[in-house]
């Protein structure tokens, strides 16, 4: 579907001292904002890479910025396509086709790999400056003073966001404090809904399906209704939801869901109850995992509720299961 | 960005008949003094849609970041403060101190980038899918995005 010069938008060869290097283009394509969409909804999860290397983009020369990318294609096309009207170099790290942020946290965008490309592209004998502007959210796994130390470059570190490259170019390669800041506003958070419904939904639709065809039609809509307070609603109304702690956070959004679902469908009292303890635990357990999309959750902070909520969590399930049971044998 | 019309060339600034772009009802909006669209909650200026880009500073557990700063060692270079996402450095007078240690996500930016190793942390990353793989496979929290497969 996507060949190696396609997910690069490669369009030519660029002759440079140390041997042609592929010449990229800031233009997206239609095929490109079809890949991310793709890409967003875990289609060919791990087929978007780009290959590793030197790319130039318009016309650069020897004094042209060189910035330093992963090579997956979404993080590659947000930079080439916030460098339109610009000449410059990208380097394309190998990170195995995962974005900058996850990249850095594993290491695989790292200072050895960035002194390394550094080595193998001969960049030293194409620009004649000694700085790489390298994404910021790639700190976690650069080094400066190491990469300084072994290649001899430079490393300045570029804003948090791709759209923000060309005002910190004109400023001189300066970034802002609020160039330097994770958002996680309503579009940030949005846009990873996709990948959390695939990747529960997988588990979760056939299971409303079967409950479905044997009858249980309240608890397939349930099912689905909390698939849906977890992997949409917790991302869409994250600071809206009460508490701090997602498991928190999810569980009051599945049990309102799940409380508004019984009330449509006409449940007696006790069934409705049972209902909102199991969906509210189910939709807790798939909002916590949205503490690994999000920007802001540390892992001593993860770990800690995670040990506080898998037990309230199969609690509400087992309770809500035996009110259920209860109910049909007494 | 129009919130900074100083960046801007004259001529951007103004469409193919040459008026200027600034001056029109959607522009006063955003050239409005900045106090004006300070968010009560989390301080941020707002942007363009004010409530959908408001992410009030959401704030994760407090109390159990592991973050820690060595003054003795410390140069004040502020390249902690550079590469933190969150903003949990301040830089004063040559020394760097932490604001708010609750706003720490443990990406070990800080740590790595420091050149003297006067900053800390326990580097993770903060998915509860990591946790449970480490969990399962009894080692430390791990995601799998290592070869193959990817997490986030
Ligand atoms: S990077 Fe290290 S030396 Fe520099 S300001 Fe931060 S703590 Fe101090
Ligand atoms: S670990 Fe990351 S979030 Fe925490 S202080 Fe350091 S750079 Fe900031």
């Amino acid at each position: 579907m996507y060949d190696n010069a396609d997910l690069a938008a490669v369009r030519g060869r660029f002759g440079t001292p140390a041997g042609s290097v592929p010449e990229t283009s800031p233009e997206m394509r239609f095929r490109d904002t079809l890949a991310s969409w793709l890409a967003r909804w875990g289609v060919r999860r791990y087929g978007w890479s780009v290959q590793p290397g030197l790319y130039a983009l318009g016309r650069p020369t020897d004094a042209s910025p060189v910035f330093v990318s992963a090579n997956y294609k979404l993080s590659f096309d947000a930079l080439r396509a916030s460098l339109k009207g610009r000449d410059a170099w990208l380097l394309v790290l190998d990170t195995k086709g995962i974005n900058v942020w996850c990249a850095a946290g594993k290491g695989t965008f790292g200072t050895l790999e960035l002194a390394r490309s550094i080595a193998e592209t001969e960049l030293d004998k194409i620009v004649c400056h000694r700085t790489v502007i390298v994404p910021q959210l790639g700190a976690p796994g650069v080094s400066a003073h190491r990469v300084k130390f072994y290649s001899g470059f430079n490393v300045v570190y570029g804003p948090v966001r791709a759209e923000d490259i060309q005002d910190f170019l004109s400023s001189g390669n300066r970034a802002s404090p609020e160039m330097r800041r994770v958002r996680f506003n309503f579009a940030d958070r949005i846009a990873l809904a996709p990948l959390e419904l695939v990747s529960f939904g997988k588990y979760l639709l056939p299971v409303a399906a079967a409950l479905y065809f044997t009858g249980l039609k309240a608890d397939a809509v349930l099912t689905a209704g909390a698939l849906l307070a977890g992997a949409v609603a917790v991302p869409a109304f994250l600071p809206w939801l009460p508490g701090r702690a997602f498991a928190v956070k999810s569980a009051a959004a599945g049990g309102a869901v799940a409380a508004g679902l019984a009330l449509a469908l006409g449940l007696s009292l006790p069934g409705a109850a049972a209902r909102v303890l199991i969906y509210s635990a189910a939709a807790s357990f798939i909002g916590m995992n949205f503490t690994g999309a999000s920007t802001y959750t540390s892992l001593s902070g993860v770990q800690k509720e995670m040990r506080a909520a898998l037990p309230v969590q199969a609690a509400c399930l087992l309770a809500g299961l035996t009110i259920m049971l209860l109910r049909r044998f007494l | 960005m129009t919130l900074n019309p100083e960046s801007a060339v004259d001529s951007e600034n103004r469409d193919e008949k040459g008026r200027s772009r600034f001056g029109t009802k959607k522009c006063e909006q955003a050239c409005r003094p900045v106090s004006a669209f300070l968010c009560r909650r989390c301080e941020a200026i707002f942007r363009r849609i004010p409530l959908l880009n408001c992410d009030f500073r959401v704030k994760y557990l407090s109390g159990v970041a592991t973050l820690a700063l060595d003054n003795e060692k410390c140069t004040g270079c502020g390249m902690c403060a550079a590469v933190c996402p969150h903003v949990v450095f301040r830089v004063e007078n040559g020394k760097v101190s932490i604001t708010d240690r609750d706003l720490c996500m443990e990406c070990g930016a800080c740590a790595e980038n420091c050149p003297v190793g006067a900053v800390s942390v326990k580097k993770g990353v903060g998915c509860a899918a990591a946790v449970i793989n480490g969990f399962l496979r009894g080692t430390e929290p791990d995601c799998g995005c290592g070869g193959k497969s990817s997490c986030c």
